[in-house]
């Protein structure tokens, strides 16, 4: 595979507005990652540390705010406009995507809650994307149940979201993403309900063969930002990027681990000290997964 | 033991809900003019003649106007509501609270002390003695607690469920339609059937704004017939008629609440 970056981040800063102190305070600062086509990235990092603001920043839901911008109209929309300042840049693929429009940035995100349509049905939430897109009825039912059977929910898709487990929702949700087949898939704690064993069969049924752009028709370029608590996601990952909050400025430092030749990003994780997690436990955990 | 109880309770209530709605009933089939009271009117002289005699020209458009004035009212608040709550939870602006405010604060004015301001405003645009100041006399009443229902239905809506939206590659109208709109249902039931009931029950702006049967609305003209009629000669088909009206209202009552109840829920 080609190694070009695939999804370029540059000078990432983030503020937001705390109510309580009326002032703004720094989450994210100076980050920058360049991902490769065809890579899997782990996130992990304290809650609230920031990681979801980060895929928000990729996917376009936080904006690069300009205040240098000379024009009168947008600078009383930032005036009033109160909730963040972002300023960075984004590159998909080399073009500067920072101020294009979430659905035309070709990213789709999993989002922590999963965020489904709860009065349609589970079909109807799989097809709305294509539906959007315009596709013919006949190729969405087609591709929604070649992934609902990819994912084991065939025989819900009649069934409202409701009625449905935590775990099916998340699945549900991951579908939506594949659908889409866009070209960075941002997955937040997205198998986090499911069981030790799925999680493996689906890490290997969605994220490798996603990535590896097996059954899909298109031959485009693919890359994976996943945010994890799970041991097991470090070792296919091939860079980690930690976050360490600071307690009291709330300001995140990071951390990237790459993998090279002689050492796996998870056998560096050690040395971080973030998870506190002795080397051969780690290593017996690997051999166990290794299939 | 405990259903039978839940039964009586239930049954009771339904009898005293349901009794004005009776006797109405009853009286419009009575023959002989009520002002003597119900207790005189015996079965064998139940007729449903009333029934047909209502349907003059001067019920047909009091009906009609009413019609027009609550259906036009429901639906451009429907419209408005959703408008307002959307652009208000959905954006982030300083003084967004202070609207809030004044919404509020609009619903809590008296309606006769607006009555000499609409007057005014009316006769300066020429709408006075017609159905077009009425609805827009109604829909100024009903709007603020309308809207202010709505933002509330608006906010309990996660800003989660836009993003998947914006990322699925849908507008922002069609976020607005496929989206919020279905989750904010109940809410938008709620309000049609506030707003409809206040504009078809509505007797203070009908009787202040226009005094041409022509452009009168139900509750009011039906007034203005109970006031021509001192003697309540034609108590029987006065009745009528407000059953008539009545069972008009239930049932588009019931029409509004299904339609917009099995709008949304297919894609
Ligand atoms: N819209 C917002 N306005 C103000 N503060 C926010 C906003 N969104 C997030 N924050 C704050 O920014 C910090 C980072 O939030 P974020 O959601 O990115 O954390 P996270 O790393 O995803 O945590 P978790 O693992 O718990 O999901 C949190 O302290 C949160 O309180
Ligand atoms: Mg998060």
């Amino acid at each position: 595979m080609k190694k070009n970056p695939i999804l370029e981040l540059e000078n990432i800063h983030v503020e937001y507005f705390d109510e309580s102190d009326k002032r703004y305070f720094t989450i994210l600062d100076k980050f920058n990652l360049s991902v490769n086509s065809g890579e899997f990235v782990a996130i992990i990092g304290d809650s609230g540390a920031g990681k979801t603001t980060l895929l928000d920043f990729i996917a376009g839901f936080i904006k690069t705010t300009n205040e240098s911008k000379n024009n009168f109209i947008y600078k009383i929309i930032l005036k009033l406009e109160m909730s963040y300042k972002a300023t960075g840049t984004v590159k998909i693929s080399g073009d500067d995507v920072s101020s294009v429009e979430p659905m035309d940035r070709n990213v789709g995100l999993v989002m922590q809650n999963f965020s489904l349509y709860d009065h349609y049905n589970v079909k109807d939430n799989l097809a709305f994307p294509l539906k959007m897109k315009g596709i013919n009825k006949k190729e969405i039912l087609r591709d929604v149940n070649s992934v609902a059977e990819k994912l084991g929910i065939l025989r819900l898709l009649n069934n409202k979201i409701s009625e449905i487990s935590g775990g099916e929702r998340q699945r549900v949700a991951i579908g939506k993403l594949l659908l889409k087949k866009p070209k960075i898939a941002l997955f937040d704690e997205a198998f986090s309900n499911l069981d030790f064993k799925l999680r493996q069969v689906l890490r290997k049924n969605v994220i490798e063969n996603y990535l590896s752009n097996e059954n899909a028709l298109d031959t485009g370029e693919r890359a994976v930002l996943y945010v994890t608590h799970d041991l097991m996601d470090f070792f296919i990952a091939d860079k980690i990027v930690i976050f360490k909050k600071n307690k009291v400025t709330r300001k995140s430092d990071y951390e990237i681990l790459y993998s090279d030749k002689d050492k796996k990003a998870w056998q560096k994780l050690e040395h971080s000290g973030l998870y506190k997690i002795q080397l051969n436990e780690f290593e017996q955990l690997f051999n166990n997964y290794k299939p | 033991m405990k259903r039978i109880f839940i039964l009586i309770i239930l049954i009771s209530l339904l009898f005293f809900s349901l009794f004005p709605y009776g006797v109405l009933f009853i009286a419009s089939c009575s023959s002989i003019p009520v002002d003597k009271g119900l207790h005189s009117i015996s079965i064998s002289e139940l007729t449903i003649i009333n029934f047909q005699h209502v349907f003059t020209n001067e019920f047909n458009i009091l009906l009609c106007n009413t019609l027009r004035v609550s259906l036009t009212t429901t639906f451009i608040i429907i419209i408005f509501s959703i408008l307002l709550s959307y652009s208000i939870t959905r954006f982030n602006f300083k003084y967004k609270v202070y609207i809030e405010y004044i919404l509020i604060s609009c619903y809590l004015i008296p309606p006769i002390l607006l009555i000499i301001p609409y007057s005014r405003l009316l006769l300066a645009f020429n709408l006075l003695n017609s159905l077009t100041g009425l609805v827009l006399t109604n829909t100024a009443f009903c709007f603020p607690v309308c809207a202010w229902f709505m933002i509330r239905y608006f906010e309990s809506i996660s800003t989660d469920l836009d993003k998947s939206g914006a990322l699925d590659g849908a507008s922002t109208f069609k976020i607005l339609w496929n989206i919020l709109i279905p989750q904010a249902k109940t809410g938008i039931i709620a309000i049609s059937v506030l707003s409809f009931i206040l504009s078809w029950n509505d007797i203070s702006f009908s009787f202040f704004f226009s005094d041409n049967i022509e452009f009168k609305t139900f509750a009011d003209g039906l007034e203005q017939f109970r006031i021509s009629d001192p003697t309540y000669t034609n108590m029987p088909s006065f009745a009528a008629s407000s059953f008539i009206v009545v069972t008009i209202a239930i049932l588009l009552f019931g029409l509004l609440e299904y339609s917009i109840d099995k709008k949304f829920n297919k894609i």
